[in-house]
């Protein structure tokens, strides 16, 4: 188990993070919050590139700064902005990677040969990388954090830059790792969260403002999001959280902490509503009522 | 696979099966982590630098300047040097009564020494009779090879021919001597400037008194007790120096004649412009193996492997070894055309404390230990080598600390010029301990670099004063950096 102790930090005088305390066991986390919410910050701590001001993250109960090496031969990490070494191939990239983590010989080609099939890349192991597109430095990157077979997975906005149909590929490969490993990934792209995480930490001002799992968050929301038509006014209290197409009709996705009067629920599907409709809250609408639309 | 397993073991889009995987994962997992010395990277953070095109352009500039200045030495004072040099190696480089002897006997004639030619003797020294029916032989550059030359038997001789042996005052003595083409000193002239010069010397070193010196520099730090009795060690030991220097009769030694303080200062000037090119490369090739994971945006990946930190050791290697790689080829750069156009063989056998070779023309140089000229040199190319690594040493520690390349040159630069500034000011004041002091460091040895190993005056306290200054800088730079590691090992990397 990973835990957050009492955690703060501060960069260039400013506190980034205050008094975090989450504890990561099995399973997919997600970091939800804007940007500058601290969720880089959090996640650099987590990697040993910063270190707390307060407080202390420890890995089984010791403390990961302790445990050096120990510890980050169990990470796997993204960083956000991934840079790469443009003359190496794909392949020497992980080997080089592979043997920072000190990874044997034996059996590292057929590991490397797997990742790389299993993130799209067997066709381009051996070009070199300056020739790649974003999304394709994106899939090593996500290779090269798996080379070493990480307990901890830690992946900051891993899906920047890929395709619909590489996301899928990359929630699979997500799914088949998180059975017994943590998997910690930011993103703002809520519904990649919405299908693989188990459990969302949403940040505020500094501090943990919600940490629990998608269903249980949007349960809070139940009851308070509608759809409207696109000429209703908002009453104070309502805000708009964003617009919803029907063919050619423009209706709007609101948050009312009150309930509407004359809300009816959601027709068939093909029947375009008229009045207001009382609709079932996702991610996305916790995340615009919480952080604003 | 079994399609009654649970969907984790579903085959992905890409067609490869979780189990697949797994079985990968498992292999892999069987195999124990191999225990990691970060060392072990030093090789692939050489070949990093290595590829970057600023390095090679930095050094085919600075290759191609030395190049030049190797080249640019006046015909004339090669023709004076090598002339000397071929008589040492024929006669010998001892001067006195014997050499005069037997350099009276080169008689040149009709025959022009050149590349491969031959300045053949006639018997007949009590006539002075010159030598007869030797054809003249064509004057061809240093480069050319001598075998095409169309000249007697003795044109087999090569310009690094190994001379024929003195035998008796009846039989001739041959000379090869390596005489470019664009000179205009004669044979004649030659032998006749080099009669002269070796004419009735005596040992400069029996009648010269180091007193005055001593006394003078003694008067520059009185008042200060500890200076002077640091003086008084160094000016007891340079006076033990000119005893044993006199009894060795390393002032007669011929070395290159009249071109020898030519030569040297021209050897001085190009090692002055070596050091300079070379400490600003050890700045550069340094702060790019720290820097270069940074500028490429994989330094938050490969400080959270396991390597991690420790990355900065090998790497720190590395740019000593490419520092060191690139003052050995700008060397070459300087050597290899310098010895193209000298012959050195005789010269550099000479004493360096030769009564030709002088500071500044007015006292005679004195080293600490006997050298010759060429180890001389051989010790003045390993310590600037020793200087060079202190600023790669220097850089390491700023890079660790500052972590912004832009900052480290910026910084290093300043640093540089305060030690000018601090030591330039010291000196004027007359203010021998801050000039000690802000001069204990590679930028202080390297003012000094005219005259490394001698007594240096008043920039010196003591003895080997470079040579300690530049061990000490490269034990406190090393501990410098040990102490930058541990203090990187802290910090944030944002």
């Amino acid at each position: 188990m990973l835990t957050v102790d009492n955690v703060s930090k501060k960069l260039s005088g400013k506190t980034i993070l205050h008094d975090i305390n989450l504890e990561f066991d099995h399973g997919v986390y997600g970091l939800l919050a804007p940007n500058g919410a601290g969720k880089t910050t959090l996640m650099k701590l987590m990697t040993t590139l910063l270190f707390p001001d307060t407080g202390a993250i420890r890995l089984d109960g010791e403390d990961i700064t302790a445990l050096g090496e120990r510890y980050r031969g169990q990470v796997g990490y993204l960083p956000q902005d991934f840079g790469y070494y443009p003359n190496y191939t794909p392949r020497q990239f992980l080997r080089y990677i592979a043997a920072l983590q000190g990874m044997p010989r034996a059996g590292l080609d057929e590991r490397i040969n797997t990742l790389l099939d299993m993130v799209g890349l067997a066709d381009s192991a051996n070009k070199r990388m300056r020739t790649f597109s974003g999304g394709m430095i994106q899939r090593v990157g996500i290779a090269q954090a798996l080379v070493h077979d990480p307990r901890i997975l830690i992946l900051d906005e891993p899906t920047a830059g890929l395709d619909p149909k590489e996301r899928v590929r990359f929630r699979n490969i997500i799914h088949s790792f998180a059975a017994n490993r943590i998997v910690i990934l930011s993103t703002h792209i809520v519904s990649d969260l919405e299908t693989i995480a188990g459990h969302i930490v949403m940040l505020r001002d500094g501090t943990v403002f919600a940490n629990a799992a998608p269903a249980d968050i949007c349960k809070s929301m139940e009851g308070k999001i509608y759809e409207v038509p696109a000429d209703m006014p908002l009453h104070f209290g309502q805000r708009l959280l964003s617009e919803v197409q029907y063919g050619g009709v423009t209706r709007l996705r609101i948050y009312s902490p009150e309930p509407i009067a004359g809300a009816s629920s959601l027709p068939a599907p093909g029947i375009v509503p008229t009045g207001p409709v009382a609709v079932a809250p996702n991610l996305e609408d916790a995340f615009l009522v919480i952080y604003g639309g | 696979m079994s399609t009654s397993q649970p969907a984790r073991h579903a085959r992905l889009q890409s067609g490869v099966s979780v189990t697949d995987l797994t079985a990968a994962r498992i292999a892999a997992a069987g195999a124990t982590r191999t225990a990691l010395h970060p060392l072990r990277f030093t090789g692939t953070e050489l070949v990093k630098i290595a590829r970057l095109p600023l390095v090679w352009a930095f050094v085919a500039v600075f290759a191609l300047v030395n190049l030049m200045l190797a080249a640019t030495v006046p015909a004339n004072t090669v023709a004076l040097h090598n002339y000397a040099s071929a008589v040492t190696v024929t006669i010998g480089g001892r001067t006195g009564t014997d050499f005069s002897r037997k350099l009276a006997q080169v008689d040149t004639g009709s025959v022009k020494s050149g590349n491969g030619t031959v300045a053949d003797i006639t018997n007949d020294t009590a006539a002075g009779g010159t030598t007869p029916g030797v054809p003249a032989a064509t004057n061809t550059s240093p480069s050319q090879s001598t075998a095409g030359t169309d000249d007697t038997a003795a044109d087999s001789t090569a310009a690094d021919a190994s001379p024929t042996q003195e035998t008796n005052a009846t039989d001739a003595i041959v000379i090869t001597a390596r005489i470019p083409a664009d000179s205009t000193l004669t044979d004649d002239e030659l032998h006749r400037q080099l009669t002269a010069v070796t004419a009735g010397v005596t040992n400069t070193l029996a009648s010269y008194d180091p007193s005055p010196m001593r006394d003078a520099m003694l008067t520059q730090v009185a008042g200060d007790p500890v200076a002077t009795w640091l003086m008084q060690r160094k000016y007891d030991a340079y006076a033990a120096r000119v005893t044993h220097l006199t009894a060795t009769g390393a002032a007669m030694d011929l070395a290159a004649g009249t071109a020898t303080d030519d030569t040297l200062l021209h050897w001085s000037r190009m090692t002055g412009y070596l050091f300079f090119e070379t400490c600003a490369l050890a700045v550069l090739l340094m702060a790019l193996a720290l820097g270069s994971e940074r500028t490429s945006g994989t330094e938050q990946l490969l400080m959270t492997t396991r390597t991690g930190r420790r990355l900065t050791a090998p790497k720190i290697a590395a740019g000593l070894i490419a520092t060191a790689t690139a003052y050995l080829m700008l060397v070459a750069a300087i050597v290899v055309p310098y010895l193209m156009v000298f012959d050195v063989r005789g010269v550099w056998s000479a004493s360096v404390s030769s009564q030709f070779n002088t500071v500044f023309g007015q006292q005679p140089f004195i080293t600490w230990w006997d050298l010759t000229i060429g180890q001389y040199l051989f010790v003045r190319l390993a310590l600037g080598l020793a200087v060079t690594l202190c600023f790669a040493l220097f850089t390491a520690v700023l890079e660790l600390l500052i972590r912004d390349t832009f900052a480290v040159a910026g910084l290093a630069g300043v640093a540089v010029l305060l030690v000018i500034g601090l030591v330039g000011a010291a000196r004027s004041l007359g203010l021998p301990w801050l000039a000690w002091v802000g001069g204990f460091n590679p930028v202080g040895v390297l003012l000094l670099r005219e005259q490394w190993f001698t007594e240096l005056g008043l920039d010196a306290p003591t003895a080997f004063w470079e040579t300690g200054v530049t061990a000490c800088s490269l034990m406190y730079l090393t501990a410098g950096v040990l102490l930058a590691r541990r203090s990187f090992n802290r910090k944030d990397l944002k």
